[in-house]
Parts: structure tokens; sequence; C-alpha cells
């Protein structure tokens, strides 16, 4: 037994499991949102324009993660404001701010010497290197996520299933919307630290997916994804730990393989069903 | 009889384009209105700025809360929800922020879901029903909303015809109880047959009053143009192709 608990000796793994627990949860919760709107490019996209935030907390001198919350901040706000106007959609939005904010990252990137070590870490995570306020981050985007789903969890769910339903019966959508699109920026910041910018989408949307598989209706499919994803994030570390996998790489490598296992469970369910 | 919804002077525009302009009329408590016109005429539009959900020019009184039954391809297949928790949606407004629906707001659910024919399938996932059985569910949602004024916006396209007859018995239970019910449709045989009162629309009010008031040749050819025919001194109605996938009864006074 000793894999089991060999991790846990180490500072760096105890930290790095909080913030795996806490970052697969809320990644899993809030990605069935992402999936159930076809929102996948959102995700895509914040964390693109999250880099920016990123280079300029390193520039400035002070902590990554407030500059990607700050970015993120910026982000939610600038696509609101162009999809204020009815020609443009969300995606259209982001499809404007993704490439402009990621090109002046990366162009920031280019004219700093001392950043180029640690670009590798913002695309595919350090998942070891998290630091206190990482975690208090983490925490505190857990705390908020919960408490916005008590407060409005079922006024969310309903603006997903059936927006102009939720207009006719009086609700304010486009507050509901980036309510929703503030906590999966939110979520996106948590998960950047984790998995990284590159890993992202797949921490938010593959739970979501094998949990869809899974449940019928949308509170176990919530509660569900919220397991897979703190599931996959353990057993990740515990992959990383006992191999040469980095862990943001390991634990998306688990969701996906989770995916692959539900959906073939779910394929031979069905053919026993016909071959009956 | 009091009026329910009273429009005086409604006007409604999307950018340079107008839906509608000059819409006066009103429907008295317990009315069951058709709510006719060609594609575009502005029948959706008017429902919304009745659900005070479009901007819009002139006066609006309509007896709240109002009920609403939007089309079908509004909803999100992707959305894992069965037809009880569709139906639950229905009591969200009355029931606040935070708080979740009870043990009796669900047994209300189940009992609307059997008024609607649909007690055995409660638990069957939405996506999973046929047309017909998701336009009930979503006409039980209404009734959940419990509103003095029920909005519905082409209820019987798509649906079977026990799907219609139960929808229908539901709208008329609805009036009998002192309920107003407009519901728009591009079946002009249904609504003669169903409707106390019908409203022509063509971006602006072509005719409104009883079934025979409007069923002229003059009103139809008002609102539909070129696409009445006059057969045996009878208007009817050539089909619309756009609606040929929808409803096999067009020719409603030819026989």
């Amino acid at each position: 037994m000793e894999w089991l608990t060999d991790p846990w000796t180490s500072e760096i793994m105890r930290r790095a499991f909080a913030e795996a627990i806490v970052m697969g949860a809320v990644a899993g919760a809030l990605g069935c949102f992402v999936l159930v709107r076809g929102l996948g490019f959102l995700g895509e996209s914040v964390a693109h324009t999250l880099i920016l935030g990123v280079v300029i907390a390193f520039l400035l001198g002070g902590p990554v993660a407030l500059g990607a919350v700050g970015a993120a901040a910026g982000t939610v706000a600038l696509s609101s404001l162009l999809a204020a106007d009815r020609r443009f959609s969300v995606d259209v939005s982001m499809g404007v701010l993704l490439p402009s904010c990621f090109g002046l990252g990366v162009t920031l990137i280019a004219l700093t010497d001392g950043y180029r070590a640690r670009l590798e870490d913002t695309l595919f995570g350090a998942i070891l290197g998290v630091t206190d306020l990482d975690l208090a981050l983490a925490a505190a985007v857990a705390l908020v996520a919960a408490a916005t789903l008590l407060l409005a969890g079922k006024e969310l769910a309903l603006v997903s299933f059936d927006r102009p339903m939720a207009q006719a019966m009086g609700y304010r959508v486009g507050l509901l919307d980036l309510l929703l699109f503030a906590l999966v920026t939110l979520a996106a910041v948590v998960a950047l630290r984790a998995v990284g910018n590159v890993l992202l989408t797949a921490m938010l949307l593959g739970p979501a997916l094998s949990a869809r598989l899974l449940t019928r209706t949308w509170w176990p499919m919530v509660a569900t994804a919220a397991a897979l994803g703190t599931l996959a994030g353990v057993l990740g570390l515990y992959w990383s730990w006992s191999s040469a996998v980095g862990g943001g790489a390991a634990i998306v490598l688990v969701v996906a393989t989770m995916f692959v296992l539900v959906a073939a469970g779910r394929a031979a369910v069905a053919v026993t069903r016909v071959a009956r | 009889m009091s009026a329910a919804i009273t429009v005086d002077g409604l006007g409604v525009s999307f950018g340079a384009r107008t839906a509608l302009e000059d819409v006066t009329f009103a429907v008295p408590a317990g009315a069951f209105v058709g709510v006719l016109g060609p594609n575009g005429a502005g029948k959706t539009t008017l429902l919304r700025a009745l659900l005070g959900d479009v901007a819009h020019s002139g006066r609006l009184d309509v007896e709240r809360p109002v009920a609403y039954v939007p089309q079908l391809s509004h909803t999100q297949d992707a959305f894992p929800i069965d037809a009880l928790g569709v139906v639950l949606m229905g009591t969200y407004p009355r029931l606040g922020w935070w708080r979740r629906p009870s043990r009796t707001d669900r047994e209300g659910a189940r009992a609307l879901l059997d008024r609607v024919g649909l007690a055995d399938r409660a638990r069957t996932p939405f996506d999973e029903l046929s047309g017909g059985q998701r336009q009930r569910v979503l006409l039980a949602r209404a009734l959940a909303q419990q509103g003095r004024v029920m909005l519905l916006d082409e209820p019987l396209s798509g649906a079977d015809a026990r799907s219609r007859e139960l929808v229908l018995d539901v709208i008329a239970e609805q009036c009998r109880r002192g309920g107003t019910v407009l519901m728009t449709t591009h079946d002009l045989a249904e609504a003669a047959r169903v409707c106390d009162r019908m409203l022509v629309l063509n971006r602006a009010l072509v005719a409104e009053g009883s079934t025979e008031d409007i069923f002229t040749e003059d009103v139809l050819r008002r609102a539909y143009g070129g696409d009445v025919l006059v057969l045996d001194g009878r208007p009817a109605l050539i089909d619309d192709p756009h609606h040929h996938d929808r409803s096999p009864e067009r020719l409603p006074w030819s026989g």
C-alpha cells in the first residue's frame, strides 16, 4: 500500500493534490454548462486570453495567478461589451479577442528574456509548483461557484435548456449569461495553473462529456462531472508521481481514458441489448 | 366581461425592419383567440411583445402572470432533462432565486403531466419524446406557471392527432376556468373549428372578430395575398410550401 500513501508524504504533492481535487471538481461541474451550451470555444478563447494577463503579471513582478484573474475579468467584460451589440455573438467577439490577446502575449514573451523558461509552465501547467496564493484562489473560486449554483443554479439551468423561455419568464438572460461566462472564466484560471493553457479545454469538457453519457438528468450530470474531474486529478497525480509524465498531461490523459472507457461501456451495453 | 388583454397602437421594429405597426385590439377574459397570418406576419412577435420580451411602442395591458408555450425548436437537445424536470421549470419564477421545487410542486407537476396524457413519461428524457409529446410537456410547463393568460406559439404544428386533441382539450378547460388563451397557428381549418375569436395579422392588424367575420375572401386576400382561392363561393388557402411537412389539412371549406 506504500504507493498509495507515498505521494502524501511530500509537501509539494499534498499541495498538488489539494489543487487537483478543487480544480477537478470546479472544472468538471462548470464544464457541464460549457458542454450543453456549446461554449467549447469560450473555454478555448479564455485559455488563450489568459496568457496575456500571466505575461503582464510576470513583467510587473506580481503574482501570476492575479494576472490571470485580471485577464479573465477583462476578457469577460470586453466580450460581453462586444456581445451587447446584436450583430456579434459571444463566439464572434471571443474570436476577435482570442488572437489579439494571444498575439500580444506571445509578443511580450518574445521581448522578455527571463520569461521563456516559464512559458512551458503556462502552456502545460505546473501543478507541482502551486503556491499558497494559487490554493487560496482555487478555494475562493470553488466557494463562489458553489454559492452561485446554490443561489441561481436552477435559473442557469433554465437558460441553458431553453433561453427564449427564460427570457419570456422575465429573467434577465444577458446577466445570467454574463454570470456563467464569469464562472467558466474563473474555472479556467484555476485549471490554467493545474493543467496549463493547452490542456485546459480537455479539463472543462472531458468530465462533462463522460457524465453526459452516464446520466439522464442535469444535477446528477453536474455532480458526476465534478466527481470524475476530482478523480482524474487524483489519479493523474499518482501516475505522475510514479512516472516521468508531467502532472497536467497525466491528469488530462486520465480524463481522456475515462471518456474512452465510458463510451466503450455504453457501446457494449447497446450492442448487448441489440443482440438480445 | 373585462378585457384580459388590451393592445393599443402596438408597434415593434427590429432595426430598420418593421415587424408590427399600429396594432390595436382587446381580448375578453376567458376567450380562446387564434392568431393567424402568413409567414413573417408578426405572429410570434406579437406574443413576445405581450410577454414584455421585445421593445415596443404603444400601450400593452396584459393580465399577469402570463404563461407561454414557445415553438419546440428553441430547446437544447444536449441538455439532459426528463419530462418532469421540464414541467417543474414552470414553477421557477414563483419560487424565487434559491428555493428548489418542493414535494408539493413535484406532485403538482406530475398531475399536470397526467392532464396532458403523459403520466407514464415523467422520467423519460425530453429528447427521447416524440414532437407531439414534447409539445404537451411544454404545455404542462406553461400550466405550471399558473398564468391568467396563456400564449401558445404554433402548438399544433408537427403534433400527432392525439397530441392535437389533448392540447385543445387543455386549452378549452383553461378557458372554462376563466383563463385567456392566444394561439398562433397556420392551420385555418383547426382555428375555425376551435377558436372563439381570430386575429389576422400581416405586419398590421388585418381583421379581428368572430370566425364568421374573419373567414371572408376579402380578409383572407388582404392577409395572404394571391394564396387564396375561391371554390364554390368559399375562400380557401392554398398550401404554403414551407409547411407541407407540418399539416396535411389545408382546404377547409372545399367540400
